[in-house]
């Protein structure tokens, strides 16, 4: 009731008031320049022109139409795939789920603390000082001289939002074990990736091992599995992550005549929980995929 | 003279239309690519649920476990298994019906003593109806291999191991313990957890296995566990059993 009736329809008073005052009372403004008279002469009374809305608006607009519908056309028929994934499943999300891309400052602020400061106060306050700018920083001008406040207010707010949406993603304060994001990261629970883009047949039968790379085969599987080993020593080299002289071993067995098993195990050394001492002991985490031969995944990027 | 603009927006709609009229004609081509690629996904969906849920029962590639799970990738099961139970509809709606709804009552004959769970979250399992779909596709899937001289029956695969704890763990897993019972987080939830079961004895391992009514654990039913592995286990196969229960306790 609340998204469906009652927010459209607030929507739709305001916009109708807005766009009353802004044909009725304002009308349509020219560039600041103009307006208050600083740009030549020439060029405001070229702007300042009075045009026909029959023909020559109508074909200018029908022109701009016609070439904005082709482009568009042509790009969702040949550059964008709307891929049907599997359903999702709400008692599983997979690793590093975001929120849609507008709210990804919302999700980085939240991992910076307390949900209902962060969350709901903070955010609230944010947008109380965005709406109050033109209030604070009055003035009929809007040569951006005189508009330095502002301008200033939309850079930082800018500047903050994408910083915020890059910490919304999972690329930052958020981690799973080392071991996981390495699986993560080349076979994704939710997408495509590296991995997924091989080539059914270049999924060659056999085992891989990341600690010697002469067992690696040619082709896509063979540079997946050299960035594979690159990860293990990335996360290994990192002194934070409790992962030490981590590695992995890749298995592709012939499950069926037209199904292919994958079985990543990573092993490393890590500090048991409250241990006193230095002494590391090994784990391993194990995960296995299947791939059908007909399963093009190239198909859902 | 015509307006340039004129000439450039009829281009553009010039544009437009042969785009929409060649995805067009490839239209149907590109479908049955999708849904060619849309199945091997289902199948590889399906192959990663089988491993989890079905294969303690019916075995990892659908050869069936002895006193367990039929073998599910026979000819026979492709072939014969509609006619013989006089089921009116597909193998696939009788896959699907099966999974869905599990067997809820024992069937009268045949080596299978044990109840197959519900799957489907409409009856209580754990399974969304989708997912049943693809263990349904993957076990179709089966299919093409089966019936050009498929396994004949259900296979027991060899007991590996050298000491009685790795004996034994091999046939928690292929005499399928492991689909009802769970050792440190592993296993299914139907019976006990059997880390600490030693703790209770030898004697009581070793009388629950072959008379499991005997002694029925709080808040488990009675009659859910098979009561052939008497039959089935020789004294040397229990005797490993128990030592690998002895090996887990915490």
């Amino acid at each position: 009731l609340l998204h469906i009736f009652l927010l459209p329809l607030l929507a739709i008073i305001f916009i109708s008031v807005h766009y009353y005052k802004v044909s009725r009372e304002h009308s349509i403004s020219l560039p600041a320049a103009i307006e208050e008279g600083e740009a030549p002469p020439a060029k405001i009374a070229a702007a300042k022109r009075k045009i026909d809305i029959l023909p020559d608006l109508l074909t200018s607009e029908l022109m701009w139409i016609a070439i904005t519908l082709a482009g568009m056309i042509v790009a969702v028929s040949f550059f964008y795939s709307a891929a049907l994934e599997t359903h999702a499943n709400a008692l599983k999300t997979p690793l590093h789920t975001t929120a849609p891309w507008y709210f990804l400052w919302l999700q980085g602020m939240l991992k910076l603390g307390d949900k209902t400061w962060w969350g709901v106060i903070i955010p609230t306050i944010i947008f109380g000082l965005l709406f109050a700018v033109p209030y604070l920083d009055p003035g009929p001008s809007r040569l951006a001289k005189n508009r330095k406040v502002g301008i200033t207010v939309g850079i930082v707010t800018t500047v903050l939002l994408v910083v915020l949406s890059f910490m919304g993603t999972g690329l930052w304060g958020v981690s799973a074990p080392p071991a996981a994001e390495i699986i993560q990261e080349f076979i994704p629970e939710e997408g495509v990736g590296e991995i997924r883009e091989i080539p059914y047949d270049e999924l060659f039968v056999g085992e891989y091992d990341t600690n010697d790379p002469s067992t690696f085969p040619g082709g896509h599987l063979g540079e997946v599995l050299a960035e594979m080993r690159e990860a293990t020593h990335r996360e290994s080299d990192r002194l934070d992550n409790n992962f030490f002289n981590g590695s992995l071993i890749m298995e592709i067995e012939q499950w069926l005549p037209n199904l292919k098993r994958m079985t990543i195990t990573v092993s490393w050394e890590e500090v048991p929980e409250g241990s006193t001492t230095d002494e590391l002991v090994e784990n391993s985490f194990q995960k296995s995929f299947f791939f059908h031969e007909d399963s093009d995944y190239t198909l859902l990027e | 003279m015509i307006d340039t603009r004129i000439l450039i927006g009829l281009l553009a709609v010039l544009i437009s239309i042969s785009s929409v009229v060649y995805i067009g004609i490839n239209e149907p081509a590109r479908q049955a690519h999708f849904k060619a690629t849309f199945q091997g996904r289902k199948i590889e969906q399906g192959a990663a649920l089988f491993t989890e849920y079905c294969s303690p029962c019916h075995g990892i590639k659908g050869q069936g476990i002895e006193g367990v799970a039929p073998a599910l990738n026979t000819a026979h099961f492709f072939e014969n298994r509609l006619s013989e139970i006089g089921f009116q509809g597909s193998l696939e709606s009788y896959i699907t019906l099966t999974v869905a709804g599990g067997r809820p009552v024992m069937s009268a004959e045949g080596p299978w003593p044990q109840n197959m769970p519900t799957w489907s979250v409409d009856y209580g399992g754990p399974l969304r109806n989708d997912q049943i779909d693809s263990v349904t596709a993957y076990i179709m899937s089966w299919e093409e291999f089966a019936v050009g001289g498929g396994e004949g029956g259900p296979a027991i695969t060899a007991i590996e191991g050298d000491t009685p704890e790795e004996r034994g763990e091999s046939l928690f897993q292929i005499r399928g313990c492991v689909g009802c019972h769970m050792i440190n987080g592993q296993g299914g939830a139907v019976g006990p957890d059997l880390t600490n079961v030693y703790s209770k004895g030898e004697d009581y391992v070793h009388q629950s296995i072959i008379n499991p009514n005997a002694v029925i654990a709080e808040g488990y039913q009675p009659n859910l566990m098979p009561q052939t592995f008497a039959d089935l286990l020789s004294e040397q196969d229990i005797n490993d059993l128990i030592a690998y229960l002895r090996s887990v306790q915490e």
